[in-house]
């Protein structure tokens, strides 16, 4: 699949990342990242445009995560309708507890947890888009931190693809590293945080 | 530094190796991402070899050598679509593809040497 895919983005062109970044934003195992690399060596090339290859996997990875936003949303509005249904004899509780204390976390991270799992945590995007969409996040709110996302993913690979044009093997080992590195880095120190959050006072002052 | 280390094993120790993972992590991207500078920093590794998906301006471009020789070397048919791959231009020419990239490296080899010398 990933081979066809790249054999036939020379042929195919602009429609064809378009599809790609689409279906990536939908869970399926396509290489995005990769194909958006190749497109921006053939921008570099003279093969492909800039602007279209921009707009091309821009529009294609905007319109995944619409769709699956609105494919949580529905799920959500049935899922509310069955649990209502269902209240009466409390069989629902604790997962209308949970439901909540998901919507409270979204209410206060969203935002960021729509941006950083456009570009940085990208295997996390299409559930995030779900679970954005089935807990009833402002369709405005997630568009806009949806679309500035995939703009720094987009902007990141294609811009990777036209700067490493000579070889998109080393663009695409550099971009494995770096996104590996920042998002272990990140977990590294929520996780170091919270640790040194419940040292005892003492010790605090003794790491120190 | 002991102690905090024997505190948060004894009351934090899931939290704790999942912290210790993740910084082996990074150790780990952080190696492999200067092994790549290093490896790719060799001129000899600079060009990415020709493959099927690749388009001749592309070989061109990643080598360095003008465009026209790249095409003359192919010997692209007539009525290939806009943006032939290496695949297309074998498929054309009957011929296996991986002769034709195996031609072609040759051919690149010899135009870097004369574009050196």
């Amino acid at each position: 699949m990933s081979a066809w895919l790249l054999q036939s983005l020379a042929t195919w062109g602009l429609p064809l990342l378009f599809a790609t970044t689409f279906a990536s934003c939908l869970a399926l195992p396509v290489p995005a990242s990769l194909m958006m690399l190749a497109a921006g060596a053939f921008v570099a090339s003279g093969d492909l445009p800039a602007s279209g290859v921009c707009l091309a996997a821009l529009f294609g990875s905007i319109a995944g995560d619409q769709l699956g936003y609105w494919l949580g949303r529905l799920g959500q509005t049935q899922l509310h309708g069955r649990s209502g249904k269902r209240s009466g004899k409390g069989g629902s509780k604790n997962s209308g507890t949970a439901l909540r204390r998901a919507r409270a976390i979204l209410q206060k991270r969203g935002d960021m947890g729509v941006f950083f799992s456009r570009w940085l945590f990208s295997p996390l995007g299409p559930y995030v888009n779900i679970a954005a969409g089935a807990l009833a996040m402002a369709p405005l709110r997630f568009t806009l931190w949806a679309v500035l996302g995939e703009m720094v993913w987009v902007a990141a690979y294609v811009g990777l693809g036209i700067g490493f044009a000579s070889n998109i093997t080393l663009a695409a080992e550099l971009a494995q590293d770096t996104t590996g590195l920042l998002s272990a880095g990140i977990l590294a120190l929520g996780l170091g945080a919270w640790l040194y959050r419940r040292l005892p006072r003492m010790m605090r002052r003794a790491g120190q | 530094m002991r102690q905090i280390i024997a505190h948060l094993w004894q009351f934090h120790r899931p939290t704790l190796l999942l912290f210790l993972s993740a910084l082996a992590v990074m150790v780990f991207f952080g190696l492999r991402f200067l092994w790549a500078v290093f490896y790719w920093s060799n001129p000899v590794h600079l060009h990415q070899p020709p493959a099927a998906w690749m388009t001749p301006r592309y070989v061109a471009h990643s080598w360095q050598v003008p465009p026209q020789q790249v095409a003359e070397a192919l010997q692209i048919p007539a009525g290939l679509p806009a943006r032939p791959t290496l695949q297309d231009i074998a498929k054309a020419r009957d011929l296996p593809v991986d002769v034709l990239l195996a031609q072609l490296q040759a051919t690149l080899n010899a135009l870097q040497g004369g574009l050196e010398n």
